[in-house]
């Protein structure tokens, strides 16, 4: 990174390192819009009798994004108090980042896909929040806000189990009600083993590369000096 | 209202001629007004209100522009033939199955609808076992038959649909600015359809009566003009070693398409086919479009939501691929989701199955997409225009004759029920056409071909 970059990022990072109550009310602005978001796509699913709406816990876009909620908040509540986050903040934060940006990167593709074939797909605007917005917002906040500890590598194994052990109890409940929230994840939808390897390699694959790029943005050498000013006056 | 009158008669023959109607190119071309007719010469007669320059309301379809229909019905295209859509009726691997007017000996029709609706049903019937689950697509008249046998057959059954409400190509708008409701798909019943018309009359739908032509030139009213050169046309190709265009056939037998009467009368049958005579089979033509038609003029929303009471919906639920082997069938759903049944009923139009909207793994059997690609998928349109003021007559059916009008078939609800309401109806090249206009341009359009029944200028 040459000086110049380097300036513009601190000067694009100072912009919350002012006052660390403006970090605190966005990440706290954050998590409220994607209760609201939840809620919404909880009643639309309902109300539009689509398939979403009884197997709305089921899936991985609204699990991780309720744990998103949870660590967001935390977080929000620690800006406000702390200079620096504890190291399992950053853990928590690391992890849910990865899998809400990663649902929305397999739901473009796949609503993508669903385009080529010139279908119109209806997405509510609370689909749209959960799998893009809030968690490209939540990078930008991950890559600029102050007071964030370089994220341990071992969030990438953590990262990749969770979607092995919900793809797993997925497809066995698959087999009970006949629903994928995956197409892939239904044996018939594709053409055999090596399809389903590579698809499923490919899915984790987005996992690995979201949760290590993460890393890599909370190791950037001007990143790591990152603390919050305080708001009280004995800091210099 | 300050509107002035103006004179209309019946011509004499009208209303005893079986079709008519008056259509010139179907391009828009620049007319000018000699190039109308003769007219029949017609005595005075009453003097209608004449029209006001703008309509209290409107509204009109988009058949042809809708993702989840891309036409308005199927038609025999030249070179395929009925069988095409006894074809498509026969199971795939008794696993994926057909239904909708398409696969009907009475396409385009309520009717067709409804009893392939059960003929699909009871194909399932024989194929599944007690308790199956069995997937419907398409929430409109065909699948929510078939959803209801199968459910009281006593399967599991799910129905998928693309939008988000039920209908189809069966669409009542729910407006309180119209005293009849719009109808912007089927919504008129043939003699033969009395089936269907004691099915709606279970649901209080109220169904009225509909009479009388009126076919006007630039100079008046002439004989609304008769199918003979069709009727020849279809008896030149019958003997012939192959099928041909409709348009060729009366061509050929002496015929001329550009004649305004015979105009007339293509531009009629596309409003009720969909279709162009350059399209349509000389050897398996459609029906002559029928004009002593019954039209449901209340709320037929209930006769689909009905069948589908208590069964399974989901809406807004697009299925963009059907995987099936010999023991089940998975959807695939367009937000990436996968769907497993036993069996699958699919009733979508035969348009999205043309362009590949739902993806078949393994392909279907060339017999059925031999079927699929033979059969047309036919254009019509729709416009209903409400005003506040009276027109002195009772025919039902209007027809535009010469002139450059868009929309030459007009069916005047008036008479029926009292409403000053006009249904314009387009069909083939001119209705998608019209579909990409604006509402706007859509509506001028279908004023501009109204003008003969506005005052002349003063």
């Amino acid at each position: 990174m040459t000086g110049g970059a380097d300036r513009r990022w601190r000067r694009l990072a100072a912009l919350s390192w002012w006052h660390p109550a403006v970090t605190g009310s966005l990440r706290l602005a954050t998590a409220a819009t994607c209760v609201v978001a939840l809620i919404h796509r909880l009643f639309w699913g309902l109300s539009s009798n689509t398939i979403a709406g009884e197997n709305f816990f089921a899936y991985l876009t609204i699990e991780s994004n309720i744990f998103f909620v949870v660590v967001w908040t935390i977080s929000a509540f620690d800006a406000f108090h702390r200079q620096t986050d504890p190291r399992w903040l950053v853990l928590l934060r690391t992890v849910a980042l990865s899998w809400t940006t990663t649902a929305g990167i397999v739901f473009a593709f796949l609503v993508w896909q669903a385009g080529e074939r010139a279908i119109r797909i209806d997405v509510p605007w609370s689909d749209q929040l959960l799998h893009f917005f809030l968690p490209a917002f939540a990078i930008v906040d991950w890559a600029f806000a102050a007071g964030r500890r370089p994220a341990p590598w071992r969030v990438v194994p953590i990262v990749l189990a969770y979607p092995l052990v919900w793809a797993a109890v997925t497809m066995w409940r698959g087999t009970l009600i006949g629903w994928y929230p995956y197409y892939f994840l239904d044996l018939r939808q594709i053409s055999g083993p090596l399809e389903f390897v590579l698809t499923g390699g490919a899915a984790l694959g987005v996992f690995a590369v979201v949760s290590v790029a993460l890393v890599l943005i909370s190791r950037r050498r001007y990143a790591r000096r990152g603390m919050r000013v305080s708001p009280s006056p004995r800091r210099p | 209202m300050g509107i002035s009158r103006r004179t209309f008669f019946v011509g004499a023959g009208a209303g005893a001629v079986a079709v008519l109607l008056a259509a010139c190119t179907p391009e828009p071309a620049p007319n000018p007004t000699t190039a109308a007719p003769t007219p029949t010469p017609t005595a005075p007669g009453p003097t209608p209100t004449a029209l006001p320059a703008k309509p209290a309301a409107f509204v009109r379809s988009a058949w042809s522009t809708d993702p989840y229909a891309r036409g308005a019905m199927s038609f025999t295209a030249v070179g395929s033939s009925p069988a095409d859509r006894e074809t498509l009726s026969e199971p795939v691997e008794s696993r994926v199955f057909f239904a909708g007017e398409a696969t009907s000996d009475r396409p385009g029709t309520l009717s067709g609808a409804v009893s392939s609706g059960e003929r699909v049903a009871e194909q399932v019937g024989v194929a599944a076992a007690n308790g199956e689950r069995i997937a419907v697509i398409g929430a409109g008249l065909s699948g929510a038959i078939a959803a209801a046998r199968l459910r009281q057959t006593g399967f599991e059954v799910t129905v998928i649909e693309a939008r988000d409400r039920i209908g189809g190509r069966l669409h009542t708008l729910d407006d309180d600015a119209w005293p009849v409701p719009p109808q912007l798909g089927a919504w008129l019943l043939s003699p033969d359809d009395s089936e269907v018309q004691q099915r709606i009359a279970l649901h209080d739908v109220p169904v009225e009566a509909l009479d009388g032509e009126l076919a006007l030139t630039d100079a008046g009213s002439v004989e609304a003009p008769d199918a003979a050169p069709l009727e020849a046309a279809i008896a030149w190709a019958e003997p012939r070693p192959a099928d041909a265009p409709l348009l060729d056939a009366l061509t050929e037998s002496g015929g001329d398409p550009d004649d305004p009467d015979t105009a007339a009368f293509l531009a009629l049958l596309a409003a009720t086919t969909g279709a162009d005579a350059a399209e349509l089979s000389a050897w398996f033509p459609p029906k002559a479009p029928d004009l002593q038609q019954e039209a449901a003029v209340g709320d037929l929303r209930d006769f689909v939501a009905g069948p589908l009471d208590d069964i399974k919906l989901l809406r807004s639920t697009t299925v963009v691929g059907i995987a099936y082997d010999d023991t089940g069938v998975s959807l695939r759903l367009g937000t990436g989701e996968a769907l497993s049944v036993d069996r699958v009923v699919v009733t979508v139009p035969l348009g999205v199955l043309k362009d590949e909207g739902i993806e078949f793994e393994p392909p279907l059997p060339f017999s059925h997409r031999g079927a699929i690609a033979a059969l047309g998928m036919g254009d019509v349109e729709t416009i209903w225009l409400r005003f506040d003021d009276v027109w002195d007559t009772d025919a039902a059916f209007w027809h535009v004759v010469g002139g450059d009008a868009v929309i030459r078939s007009w069916i005047n609800l008036a008479p029926a029920t009292g409403e000053n309401i006009l249904v314009g109806r387009v069909g083939g090249e001119a209705a998608r056409a019209f579909a990409q206009l604006s509402d706007d341009e859509a509506l001028a359009a279908a004023l501009a071909s109204l003008a003969w029944f506005l005052p002349p200028a003063q």
